[in-house]
């Protein structure tokens, strides 16, 4: 049996129609409306232990809804989930103390107290010895830096410094599950690469498994062997975005800069590949666009090598983000 | 054996959420000297008013001059605690409810009630130690107060009127989860606890069916019948069953709780985030 078993999951919230206006609103006191949202939509998925998984799709698909639900937060209206063999919504105290939870959106931590306050207690709660703390408070120093941050009350944190200090409390217990919830929302480039670093390798060496929710893509490029994408509350892709990109995403472009100006019939006479696709890009450069699966770059930048007289050539892949759009766009894959 | 030791270390923890919220309630110092001063002069209204009420030796209901100057001044130090268990406990949960630390606290494994609970008994110490102590000591200099007839059981009643409180807050700070808005039930709640619980007048004073109504409410549980022991109205069994009915009260009230919490959080609905 896997780790986590989602089986059939369906959660929807009865939401009440507001009537707009002064009018509307003397109405709404009387007469209410209301109307049933699908935040998530029969979804089935299962996650072994180890796997790290990314979990993407537009605002509102029903992410972080999932994730409530996993966490033990919402209970779903249908459907079936266990994590490490224990149903979250049913045995919330048990299921919550063998997992870790990073919303980057808000904190983890008790405001009134100072960082290393609020540590301590998370160790006494999770029940961490002495010693397994000191060094998890180390290891979190080097890959984080929090070490100057411990006796700063948690209120007075920037966004930057609270998140570090957030992923540092909910992994001091070392949770054999993980669900990072967009984990490097608003920080730097430095810190984010730390976290990502540190994510990489808690896997490694622990184990670990985690979800992944984020809306950055070079973070799942870098982390998940494996993703969903749910969009409208239902999953739409599952398996290796990195696959996708190259059996979706098949146009490639290369840009050629010359000395001479850009004659685009003439260049296309002169290096007599079909199927090729002309752009000019200004006076001296124009991209070259085409099927990978059809002809092969090299071929088309031996035939430019020796026909023309290029300044430079430039060979672009597309991004993970455009394999995703066309994703969404899509809607099943 | 090992039981106790378990149950040792979870008290400890949940005792730390004490720990933390009596020493927020230390670090507002304004605040502090303003309430104390509100609260005194409520307690000096009333004094005045009883001493007009009760002058030249009158009494009413078997209520002295002398009886009712401890009367104001021990009820105007139990709404510090009132007001410490409306706003630590309904008011916070509300309030948990709408920032989302409520979230938060369901992601650790802890009980949100006792978590809830510990912290208010935090507040509770602070009003004590500070604002109750500082009230009681004026008083006793400048009016003069009695000392408790039975300290052991009056402290045993306090207690047992504060669960009861904290039952019903927490059953009010759940209401949030079904009507978002609840500043009107918690308003509503404060003041006829107030009412209700004897903080305001002995309850014998009220008309006689108000009275015998509130002999089947745990209302007046909270604050008069401690009173009664203070004032050793209350004889050696009469003191036992009326200590028993407040241990029923409370665990049936903080059950209750524990219950529809459980039902309540079911029913959380929290989109996006």
């Amino acid at each position: 049996m896997a780790l986590i078993e989602v089986q059939n999951l369906t959660k929807s919230y009865k939401t009440f129609k507001r009537k707009e206006g002064l009018k509307g609103a003397f109405i709404n006191l009387f007469r209410r409306e209301y109307e049933f949202v699908q935040a998530v939509d029969n979804i089935n998925f299962h996650v072994e232990q180890g796997e790290i998984l990314g979990y993407i799709g537009p605002n509102g698909a029903g992410k972080s809804t999932t994730i409530k639900i996993l966490t033990g937060i919402l209970t779903p209206t249908d459907g079936k989930v266990t994590v490490n063999g224990l149903v979250p919504y049913k045995q919330r105290q048990q299921h919550v103390k063998n997992i870790g939870v990073v919303f980057g959106q808000r904190t983890q931590l008790w405001w009134d107290i100072a960082v290393i306050e609020a540590f301590t207690l998370l160790r006494d709660i999770y029940e961490v010895s002495k010693t397994d703390f000191q060094e998890q408070l180390k290891k979190f120093d080097e890959v984080l830096g929090i070490g100057p941050l411990l006796h700063i009350p948690v209120r007075k944190l920037s966004l930057g410094q609270r998140v570090r200090c957030d992923i540092a409390a909910s992994l001091l217990h070392n949770p054999p599950v993980v669900f990072l919830d967009e984990p490097t929302i608003g920080l730097d480039v430095a810190v984010k690469s730390n976290i990502r670093e540190f994510i990489k390798e808690m896997n490694a060496s622990l184990g670990t498994t985690m979800i992944l929710t984020t809306h950055d893509l070079s973070d799942i490029e870098y982390l998940c062997q494996r993703s969903l994408i749910i969009d409208q509350g239902k999953i739409i892709f599952d398996g290796d975005l990195q696959k996708a990109k190259d059996e979706l995403a098949r146009e490639r472009k290369i840009q050629v800069d010359l000395y001479e100006r850009v004659d685009i019939d003439g260049i296309r006479e002169q290096l007599k590949i079909a199927k090729l696709e002309f752009t000019r890009r200004n006076d001296y450069s124009l991209t070259i666009s085409f099927d990978k699966d059809e002809i092969s770059a090299i071929d088309i930048i031996q035939k430019i090598l020796d026909h023309l007289h290029p300044r430079d050539i430039k060979i672009e892949e597309p991004t993970i983000e455009t394999v995703v759009k066309e994703i969404y766009q899509k809607k099943s894959f | 054996m090992a039981h106790f030791r378990k149950f040792w270390i979870r008290f400890r923890i949940y005792t730390r959420f004490s720990k933390i919220r009596f020493i927020d309630r230390l670090s507002y110092r304004a605040h502090f000297f303003l309430v104390l001063t509100e609260y005194l002069l409520i307690i000096i209204v009333n004094y005045f008013l009883w001493k007009a009420i009760l002058a030249d030796g009158r009494t009413i209901r078997g209520y002295t001059l002398e009886d009712m100057v401890t009367y104001v001044a021990i009820a105007g130090v139990f709404r510090f605690i009132i007001n410490e268990l409306s706003g630590g406990i309904s008011r916070e949960m509300s309030g948990q409810y709408h920032s989302g630390e409520l979230i938060m606290n369901l992601l650790k494994p802890v009980s949100y009630q006792l978590y809830i609970y510990f912290r208010a008994f935090g507040g509770i110490l602070f009003q004590l130690l500070f604002r109750g102590a500082t009230v009681l000591t004026i008083w006793a200099l400048w009016v003069g107060l009695t000392p408790p007839d039975s300290p052991v059981p009056f402290i045993m009643s306090l207690i047992f009127g504060v669960l009861i409180y904290a039952g019903i807050a927490f059953l009010v700070g759940l209401t949030t989860f079904h009507i978002e808005n609840n500043a009107g039930v918690l308003f509503a709640t404060t003041a006829s606890i107030e009412l209700l619980s004897g903080t305001l007048i002995p309850l014998v004073m009220f008309p006689s069916w108000m009275v015998s109504i509130l002999d089947y409410l745990p209302f007046k549980m909270i604050f008069y019948i401690p009173m009664q022991i203070y004032l050793g109205r209350l004889g050696v069994e009469e003191t036992v069953s009326a200590l028993t009915v407040q241990v029923i009260w409370a665990s049936t009230l903080s059950i209750a709780g524990f219950f529809l919490f459980k039902t309540s959080v079911r029913k959380l609905t929290i989109q996006g985030g």
